[in-house]
């Protein structure tokens, strides 16, 4: 017998104890401060139960020990794999223009004037139709620039995708990530009619401080009308459901709590709260500028009075689930993002340049995939040095391969609280996963009784 | 001692990607990954 190379100890200074989870299993064990020194013992020697056998038992069951024959690594590599080459699920992310009608403070894009053309229109449409039965689901993602500028081409090939799923019998489920200025009812009404449902949409809280980072290019705070937007969007069909995100720093953090405040009680349910720190190294960023103390309560706050407030948050014990089998959708090979101009790409948090461009469709509707630049992003060593060592890695899978790609330095890329990381990755990182275990307490036990 | 959380079977962890997967298996998994990974389109400057 041996100890797992991804127990992950947390001390609970509440209690003395400690929290011992299994971040390649999922398992999570609380042990009480009498307990902790016996724990630790056999996790060191695993065959020295010394009268301890109750205690071995249960750490044998939940897996932080294992046999001596499981190879850990050998897992991980698997899931990798097969999420890698998962072709049940096709991603497809579609951008009508790279152009945007906001010019927000922290925007990693260079936003040019560009729209997408018949031809591109019709070879997506092309391809759409004999790409989408070969796969059970298809997330269809609208993202841009400012995917509205492009309206009706969104329109057009969502009609023709949804058309395409219905004969084929695919799931197809689109979204859109939109600033929401241009969500008025008349667009709303044709994106929903579409079978657009799933939306998100960013207010940096209230006007007074989301006015100040997401502006128009001529420099207008655009909060009215987002907000009577998404509000307007919501009465429009049952169906949708909004992620509203919080993109926050130390000038909006404690701001949002008024904006939850702010919207109609009967629509809160079918929004989900998002609170999301802005990355970077700039007077923006919110982990240059914040004591991670301080995120961490305001976190546990801002959800905790989110969810009092009828809002859908996204809390608990399911976040803590195992199984992150990428890093992220770009090192799926089933996924693409196809640019305004026929461009393939593979990571979102890009510039979008041709000489970047992993392919490009054609107007017959085929993928021309440059195979060397595309098996960048899913081939290749699977996972960098440091990684292999690193008792977090079935959360987080390896990390940013854009990050890897352009660092080129095996694990020196690490950075605990990226946008994908796991929730569970940033709880730790911002020493609350004590916080989150003691508020998961009560749903603990119906969790623990439906496994 | 507590057993807040137990192990998951690795058959069920690769289940949304299996040969037979159904579509509810596979949505769900999208979105319970988007809900713990944050596997979302990020609008962050993250440069």
């Amino acid at each position: 017998m041996k100890a797992s190379k991804y127990n992950v100890i947390v001390e609970d200074p509440a209690t003395g104890g400690v929290l011992l989870y299994n971040s390649l299993y999922g398992s999570l064990t609380a042990w009480s401060k009498d307990e902790v020194a016996i724990v630790n013992r056999l996790l060191a020697f695993p065959d020295a139960a010394n009268g301890n056998g109750d205690i071995q038992q249960v750490l044998r069951e939940q897996k932080h020990l294992i046999e001596d024959a499981v190879d850990e690594m050998a897992i991980i590599e698997n899931r990798k794999r097969s999420g890698v080459a998962d072709s049940n699920r096709l991603d497809v992310i579609i951008m009508p223009t790279l152009d945007c009608n906001f010019a927000c403070a922290y925007c990693y894009e260079t936003h040019q004037a560009s729209s997408m053309s018949d031809d591109t229109e019709r070879a997506i449409k092309l391809w759409l139709s004999h790409e989408m039965p070969k796969h059970t689901v298809v997330l269809l993602h609208w993202f841009g620039g400012e995917p509205l500028l492009g309206f009706q081409r969104v329109v057009s090939i969502t009609e023709h995708a949804t058309a395409v799923a219905l004969r084929s019998g695919t799931c197809c489920v689109p979204h859109m990530t939109t600033n929401g200025f241009l969500l008025d009812q008349r667009r709303a009404t044709a994106l929903t009619q579409a079978g657009v449902h799933n939306f998100q949409i960013t207010l940096d809280g209230p006007p007074d401080t989301h006015d100040r980072l997401r502006v128009l290019k001529n420099g207008r705070g655009t909060f009215r009308q987002v907000f009577e937007n998404v509000v307007g969007l919501m009465h429009v069909d049952d169906r949708v459901r909004v992620s509203l995100r919080v993109n926050f720093n130390q000038g909006n953090l404690h701001s949002i709590p008024t904006l939850l405040e702010m919207f109609p009680g009967d629509i809160r349910s079918r929004l989900r709260v998002v609170y999301e720190p802005i990355f970077g190294r700039c007077a923006l960023s919110a982990s240059d500028n914040l004591p991670s103390e301080e995120i961490s309560q305001a976190m546990a706050q801002y959800y905790t009075i989110a969810e009092q407030l009828g809002y859908d948050v996204v809390l608990g014990l399911s976040n803590l689930s195992a199984g992150k089998l990428v890093y992220c959708y770009a090192e799926r090979d089933n996924q693409v993002i196809i640019n305004y101009n026929g461009d393939l790409h593979k990571c979102s948090v890009s510039e979008f340049r041709t000489e970047d461009r992993v392919g490009f469709i054609r107007t017959d509707g085929s993928l021309v995939r440059d195979e060397q630049k595309w098996s960048l992003w899913t081939d290749g060593e699977l996972f960098s040095g440091a990684c292999r060592s690193c008792s977090y890695l079935p959360l987080c899978m390896g990390g940013c391969r854009k990050t890897r790609l352009e660092q080129r330095g095996p694990g020196n890329c690490c950075a605990l609280t990226p946008t994908n990381a796991s929730y569970l990755l940033k709880q730790i990182a911002y020493g609350r996963f004590p916080n989150l275990v003691r508020q998961c307490d009560q749903p603990t036990a119906a969790n623990h009784d439906k496994s | 001692m507590k057993v807040i959380m137990k192990p998951e079977e690795e058959k069920k962890v690769l289940e949304p990607v299996s040969k037979d997967a159904k579509p509810e298996v596979i949505r769900e998994s999208v979105v319970s990954k988007a809900l713990c990974c944050v596997d979302h389109l990020c609008g962050c400057n993250s440069n």
